[in-house]
């Protein structure tokens, strides 16, 4: 897992836990470098799993809801920190049908051995379905993105979810 | 310094150590991207060079074939404006001079206006040949009927300047040879014509030597020697290539479009062969190429290896394409008023019946009125062109059978193809040749 969602973590919980929460779950967690995560390293993302759980274990909130609201926290982040992701879109389905075939194939040029997830997009009347499918199977984080493009775009977004046979995650969006 | 002080400092040097790492990890990695980037960077600065030396490259070969073209242009103007000085200014003269002097500018304004056609022809070739679009008729021929026409069409020519032409051939072939037979004749018409050109006195010869036979295949050595001016090494070289006469100075001299080698040595290729030439300064040359061919044998070549119509004069031949065909009746559909004047006399100097159409429409119209033996069809015309009125016509079941002789200075392949799938019944190309004409009317009127 690339280095940035590591270290956009760490700024998350240190803004919204404190420093020490930071200090303390990165002792529960340990982890193997003891912490010391850079944005441009690329490293195991069950790392950041046992970041999450010390973290929902410490909070008393849960795993998922942890999970989701750093996707729409990562999302808020990536787009300032890669202003080319948003440039000449105006509205969050164009971005999310686009993370495929535009923005994962920019990211696989900054990072290439950057191991992507998947999303099918498709339109079923004023429905975009999405159908995310990931080794790591995050659907939590997927979903968070999906609220936070919404936000991005200032629109109010309804997501359902559902899980299909082959273990991939359906979302249906409207708005 | 109290324990609670002593927490805060363990997870000061905690954090910094961690963020110490994470720098150092950072910049191990950064620096493995930097050498990265740097060794990609000379990769891509080898490729743009290599790539902007290739686009040079391309550039001065585009640059070279555009000046040849714009070179090739402005010769081939030049080519074509010497014989059209000729024609307009002996035109001029002979209109002002007494009757009796009329007939040498007449003569010389016809001589004008084959070098105009020959050019007009080789530049024709020369365009079908760089476009790839030159493809080989192959049929049987007579050997003996080939030179026998090129002795026909030399002998004043060489006569003229005084030299001997002779033509040397295997006796007793006795055999049809398939292959091209109008290529071939113009090879060798090109490679005479070629050495005529450059040789003063003495000789120009055409030697055709039996290599060897076999039960279905012949091979032949062609060549053409003379005793001219000859090449030096240099010249050689030079020899086959595009519109390059040895010497550009010599196009001015001796004239041509300097293309007739060119297209020549494309000729054989396509037949399998290659034009190679040997030359001596101030000695002579000798062109010569070696073709195989597949045999048939016959019973029907005539005996006489002397062309006895070699030394007619073209009013003689002329008289004799016009015999027993006397009172043809032939409707001639013409829309320009010169062309139609040039083939109504030819037509009746020859003592046919001659009627005159405008166009199509007028063809249709005269054609309900009268008998014709033979219709001679200008392709393109206002109001109804050629191809529209020969369908309306063969759509009349009573003129299903009547020749209809296609007349056009459109003289593709292509063209001809139309003319037959319309329904016409044969193909003269313009500038019309009095002599073919008048056979191509026998040959469909007289059966």
């Amino acid at each position: 897992m690339l280095g940035r969602i590591f270290t956009e973590f760490f700024t998350l919980v240190e803004a919204e836990f404190g420093d020490d929460m930071l200090d303390d779950i990165i002792e529960d967690a340990e982890l193997p470098n003891e912490g010391a995560y850079t944005a441009v390293g690329n490293y195991d993302y069950l790392e950041l799993i046992r970041l999450v759980t010390a973290l929902s274990e410490r909070s008393h909130i849960g795993i998922p809801d942890l999970v989701k609201t750093f996707g729409t926290f990562i999302f808020e982040r990536l787009v300032l920190i890669y202003p080319k992701l948003t440039e000449n879109i105006s509205d969050s389905f164009s971005f999310l049908s686009g993370i495929d075939n535009v923005v994962h194939v920019e990211v696989k040029k900054l990072y290439p051995n950057a191991s992507l997830p998947k999303f099918y997009t498709s339109m079923q009347d004023e429905t975009l379905v999405m159908v995310y499918q990931s080794d790591r199977n995050l659907p939590d984080f997927a979903e968070g993105l999906i609220i936070g493009a919404g936000q991005y775009f200032s629109e109010n977004l309804m997501i359902t979810r559902q899980l299909l046979d082959d273990g991939s995650t359906e979302f249906r969006i409207t708005r | 310094m109290t324990a609670a002080d002593d927490n805060l400092d363990i997870k000061w040097r905690k954090r910094l150590y961690r963020e110490r790492l994470a720098r150092q990890t950072a910049e191990k990695l950064l620096e493995e991207k930097s050498r990265e980037l740097y060794l990609l960077n000379l990769d891509l600065e080898k490729q743009v060079k290599l790539r902007t030396h290739e686009l040079k490259a391309a550039l001065v070969k585009a640059e070279v074939a555009v000046k040849v073209k714009a070179e090739f242009l402005a010769n081939m103007s030049h080519e074509i404006r010497t014989p059209m000085n000729a024609i307009i200014g002996l035109s001029l003269l002979g209109m002002n001079a007494p009757i009796d002097k009329q007939h040498h500018y007449l003569r010389n304004i016809s001589g004008a206006s084959e070098s105009l056609l020959a050019i007009l022809n080789d530049i024709l070739d020369f365009s079908k040949i760089e476009s790839g679009n030159v493809k080989l008729e192959l049929d049987y021929f007579n050997l003996d009927e080939v030179i026998e026409n090129i002795a026909m069409l030399f002998t004043e020519e060489v006569r003229r300047k005084a030299l001997t032409f002779t033509i040397i051939q295997p006796s007793n072939l006795n055999v049809l040879l398939k292959g091209d037979a109008l290529r071939l004749k113009q090879i060798l018409i090109n490679l005479i014509n070629n050495s005529a050109k450059f040789t003063h006195k003495g000789f120009v010869n055409l030697e055709i030597s039996l290599i060897s036979q076999h039960e279905k295949e012949i091979q032949l050595q062609f060549a053409v020697k003379d005793s001219g001016i000859g090449m030096n090494e240099e010249q050689q070289k030079m020899l086959f290539q595009s519109f390059s006469q040895a010497d550009t100075s010599i196009t001015r001299r001796f004239g041509g479009s300097g293309l007739g080698l060119v297209i020549s040595q494309k000729f054989v290729e396509l037949m399998g062969g290659k034009i190679t030439c040997k030359s001596t300064p101030d000695l002579g040359s000798e062109f010569f190429f070696t073709l195989s061919f597949e045999i048939a044998t016959s019973g029907k070549i005539s005996e006489t290896s002397i062309p006895s119509s070699a030394k007619k004069t073209l009013l003689q031949r002329l008289a004799e394409a016009a015999e027993s065909l006397e009172n043809v009746r032939v409707l001639l559909v013409e829309d320009t008023p010169l062309n139609q004047q040039v083939a109504s006399e030819f037509l009746r100097n020859a003592k046919l019946h001659v009627t005159v159409a405008d166009n199509g429409k007028e063809a249709l119209a005269v054609l309900e009125q009268n008998v014709f033996d033979v219709i001679l069809m200008d392709v393109q015309m206002p109001v109804m062109d050629g191809f529209e009125a020969t369908k309306i016509i063969r759509e009349n079941s009573q003129f299903a059978h009547l020749p209809i002789i296609a007349m056009s200075a459109g003289v593709t392949l292509d063209e001809q193809e139309k003319c037959h799938h319309v329904g016409m019944s044969d193909f003269i190309a313009k500038p019309i040749n009095p002599v073919q004409m008048l056979e191509k009317i026998k040959q469909h009127v007289i059966k």
